[in-house]
């Protein structure tokens, strides 16, 4: 309770300036009678004429009394604590370089007491909003929460995210802050351009060794791995690279650097080695010691032909698919994710059916040029120079790709479970098998069908990169029920259809498991950035915000519900008293 | 009389008294025989009565001489007693109707043959009605004149009175042929409407209070004034005589609501 203007309680003189008013100033109408003694004999008096009456407990001697004092209360400025409320927006650096561990402490846990310290000294009635920093900010808590729900809003928060721009995350604050409300910004170094908030820096410059880069690539000689690792700040320190898979160590290297200094690795990896795991020497910052490498997953397209063996050759189909890597020949035709057949069958599961119809006698032969689509994949490449193509008058359903005349000659039909190619050739008068551009399509196709494959797009990614997930052409159509389970535990939901994708936050394993939990496949997350990796320009401090020169109204202290409250009750006593005197007989 | 008053008045008279009055010969039964036409006895004829009350019939079938007596028929004496005091004007209302009803008085017992008198309270003999002063005094008192024994005796009063009226109506009506008490009051009087803050000022002694005359304070002057009008109709009928209590209205509604029904007039 206080009372921002106690000189104004001088007004509750006003109440026996009422009471006065009603024992010395009272007119009541007059009555002559004839009995007074039958009224109140107890209360007779012997003269008349005196000025001081007697208190009369009216109706409208407690509204003015109740009037006066309210609007007395609303003079000084009664406040239950609510006029000195305010509404702190605290924005946390969700960056990485704030998880660094610096003489015990990380500068996430300096945060956290200079957020709980600040808060404490937050008047009663105060709200709280906690933000995250990161290229889309997020709301840890509120808007406008209550003060104890601190804890558990920051119980959980680790910041994990590369380096990114606080702008967004201030825009943020202030918009939910308004004009009179606080923004505190909790980082861990400079923040130019931020004089309107307060600054919180809780950094402390330190050296740090990180992994900057890791691949995993595959040569003539095998699968190899090239790493960089660099030193910040420190002016020189031996640095221990461990290697090492699930079923032991692979190896160590011991790398000497100086300040600034980067070292690369490059080592030949052993066949099927399964995942991989890079670790350097503990330091300030954890999250760049340790890299996480998967193998690229296999893609092989599984590729049936139903053709008949003649048409085969005259296609120089075996000889043409021999050319291409990644498939292999299906165990059966259900099985191929590529098939080759003379008539339309029933296409699913996202499988290209590819149709050959040899046309009949009713066709026309065509040289080249050709109108190509070349906009579509299974084109790129593609000229059709000197190419004599011999098809059928006939249309082809859907998309056409090869265009001669007023004939489709190739065309696609996307269908429901997958596609279909169409190809209307006879090889016998055409020398399309032949010409370059044959292998090419073929590759396109092979190519379109192992990217169609379902599964991880990349098995390795970086936080703040998308995690994505490929599955079957055939379910494009379902709701996107895969979930990614982080290494902390919690799963998320994907979003798309097509492809499900995630948004990679936390560095380390992960899981992708379909609605009944079963694991479908694995993905790699990385940490690394440069700028968070590098904490020699971490510092501490505190700066306050600049005054921002406000408008009469906007510095005007909070009127608050209690002022209000007490304006309308002065109000309606007021009105009530009116009536109660109007309503009196005459 | 206005004509207003005097068509009002004209439809009433004064009602019989249940006792002998004393009077000249007029028209209310005296307290003894006389020559009205309301049969009383039969006795022996004596030397000097009137032939005219012979009985014939009686004659002829006994062969003896009776005389009828028939009641002695008298005009009273008529005292109009009025409380002049304050009281019976404080509203303009109380003061008309108490001029109304002295002059009906009047009116009624000249009608039946009487010589009435108007005196004051605590006064003289009132010559005019029309002018009756009402600033006499308070209370009770009996009229300076001596008053006649066995007349009709009307005290007209609002009886708001502090004091217990017993012992004072014992003194006004006492040798009195018919007493006859006429309390009145106004409408406000017997029933007050409740009402904010007030400041009451009474008429005679000029005390003030100030209250507010809620339903509760209503209620409790009711029950107070009921007390009182209890108390003057106990003593009147203790005394024999006739209580009405009269609310201070036209001419024409107080005779018959208020004096007809409680037996003071009847119908002419």
């Amino acid at each position: 309770m206080t009372f921002t203007a106690p000189l104004g309680l001088w007004s509750l003189l006003a109440v026996p300036v009422v009471l006065w008013l009603h024992l010395y100033r009272r007119q009541l109408r007059q009555r002559q009678v004839a009995a007074l003694f039958l009224f109140a004999p107890e209360l007779l008096v012997a003269s008349a004429g005196r000025k001081r009456t007697r208190l009369l407990r009216t109706a409208s001697l407690w509204l003015e009394c109740l009037a006066a004092a309210a609007l007395a209360l609303w003079l000084a400025g009664l406040s239950f604590g609510g006029g000195d409320a305010v509404h702190l927006v605290a924005v946390l650096d969700d960056s990485a370089s704030m998880a660094a561990v610096v003489d015990g402490q990380s500068a996430r846990d300096r945060a956290v007491a200079a957020l709980r310290s600040a808060v404490a000294e937050l008047p009663g009635g105060s709200r709280l909003s906690l933000l995250r920093s990161g290229p889309r900010p997020e709301v840890l808590l509120g808007p406008q929460a209550l003060l104890p729900q601190l804890d558990d809003a920051v119980r959980h928060w680790q910041p994990t995210q590369p380096h990114h721009d606080l702008g967004p995350a201030l825009e943020l604050a202030r918009e939910l802050a308004g004009p009179p409300g606080r923004v505190l910004l909790l980082t861990d170094a400079e923040v130019p351009g931020c004089d309107d908030v307060d600054l919180r820096r809780c950094g402390v410059a330190a050296g740090n060794a990180a992994i900057l880069s890791a691949e995993r690539f595959t040569t003539e000689q095998g699968e190899h791995l090239r790493a960089e690792v660099r030193l910040f700040g420190a002016a020189a320190a031996d640095v221990t690279l461990t290697l090492s898979t699930a079923a032991g160590p692979l190896g160590e290297r011991q790398l000497a650097l100086r300040g600034g200094d980067s070292s690369s690795v490059d080592l030949l990896l052993p066949a099927g080695t399964a995942a991989l795991t890079l670790h350097l020497d503990d330091d300030a910052l954890a999250l760049d010691n340790v890299v996480t490498l998967l193998p690229e997953p296999q893609r092989i397209v599984p590729v049936g032909v139903l053709l008949p063996e003649p048409l085969q050759q005259a296609l120089l189909l075996p000889r043409t698919l021999a050319a291409q890597t990644g498939w292999q020949p299906a165990a059966e035709a259900a099985a191929a994710q590529l098939l080759f057949a003379p008539a339309p069958g029933r296409v699913t599961d996202g499988r290209t059916e590819v149709v050959v119809a040899v046309p009949g006698q009713d066709r026309d032969t065509w040289l080249s040029p050709f109108a190509v689509d070349r906009s579509h994949p299974w084109m790129a490449g593609i000229t059709l120079g000197g190419v004599a193509w011999s098809a059928g008058r006939g249309a082809l359903p859907g998309r056409a790709l090869v265009v001669a005349g007023g004939t489709t000659l190739l065309s696609e039909e996307l269908l429901p479970g997958g596609r279909r190619l169409w190809l209307s050739l006879d090889p016998s008068a055409s020398n399309l098998p032949r010409a370059p551009d044959w292998p090419i399509l073929w590759d396109n196709v092979l190519a379109q069908c192992r990217r169609e494959l379902p599964g991880p797009v990349r098995s390795n990614c970086a936080v703040g990169d998308e995690i994505e997930w490929r599955r079957a052409l055939g379910t494009a159509g379902l709701p996107a029920d895969l979930e990614l389970e982080r290494p902390d535990g919690d799963k998320r939901t994907g979003r798309g259809l097509r492809v499900v994708s995630w948004r990679a936050e936390q560095p380390g394993l992960h899981l992708v498991r379909d609605a009944e939990g079963r694991e479908l496949g694995r993905i790699a997350v990385r940490f690394h950035d440069v700028v968070e990796s590098d904490l020699s320009g971490a510092s501490s401090g505190y700066q306050e915000a600049r005054p921002v020169p406000r408008t009469a109204v906007a510095a005007a202290p909070d009127q608050g519900l209690e002022r209000r409250l007490l304006a309308l009750l002065a109000l309606l006593c007021l009105l009530l008293d009116c009536l109660a005197l109007s309503r009196r007989p005459r | 009389m206005r004509p207003e008053l005097l068509a009002a008045a004209s439809a009433y008279r004064l009602s019989g008294p249940r006792a002998r009055l004393r009077g000249r010969s007029g028209a209310f039964r005296g307290s003894g025989v006389g020559s009205s036409q309301e049969f009383l006895d039969f006795r022996d004829y004596a030397p000097g009565d009137d032939l005219r009350h012979l009985d014939w019939r009686s004659y002829a079938r006994t062969d003896q001489l009776h005389v009828r007596l028939f009641q002695e028929e008298v005009a009273p004496h008529v005292d109009v007693l009025v409380d002049t005091s304050a009281s019976l004007q404080v509203h303009e209302s109380k003061a008309w109707a108490l001029r109304d009803l002295v002059a009906a008085l009047l009116f009624w017992a000249r009608q039946g043959g009487s010589r009435p008198r108007c005196l004051m309270l605590g006064g003289g003999e009132i010559a005019d009605v029309e002018q009756l002063p009402l600033q006499g005094n308070p209370g009770l008192s009996a009229p300076r004149l001596p008053l006649r024994p066995r007349a009709l005796r009307v005290v007209v009063s609002d009886f708001l009175v502090a004091d217990d009226p017993g012992p004072a109506l014992r003194r006004l009506f006492a040798g009195a042929g018919h007493a006859v008490a006429l309390q009145l009051l106004t409408p406000w009087e017997l029933a007050p409407e409740p009402e904010a803050a007030v400041t009451l000022c009474d008429c005679e002694s000029g005390a003030r209070i100030e209250l507010s005359l809620d339903a509760g304070a209503v209620a409790l002057y009711q029950r107070r004034l009921q007390r009182l009008c209890n108390g003057v109709r106990s003593a009147v009928l203790g005394l024999g005589g006739v209580m009405a209590q009269v609310r201070a209205e036209a001419p024409a509604v107080m005779f018959r609501r208020d004096l007809l029904a409680a037996d003071v007039v009847e119908p002419a």
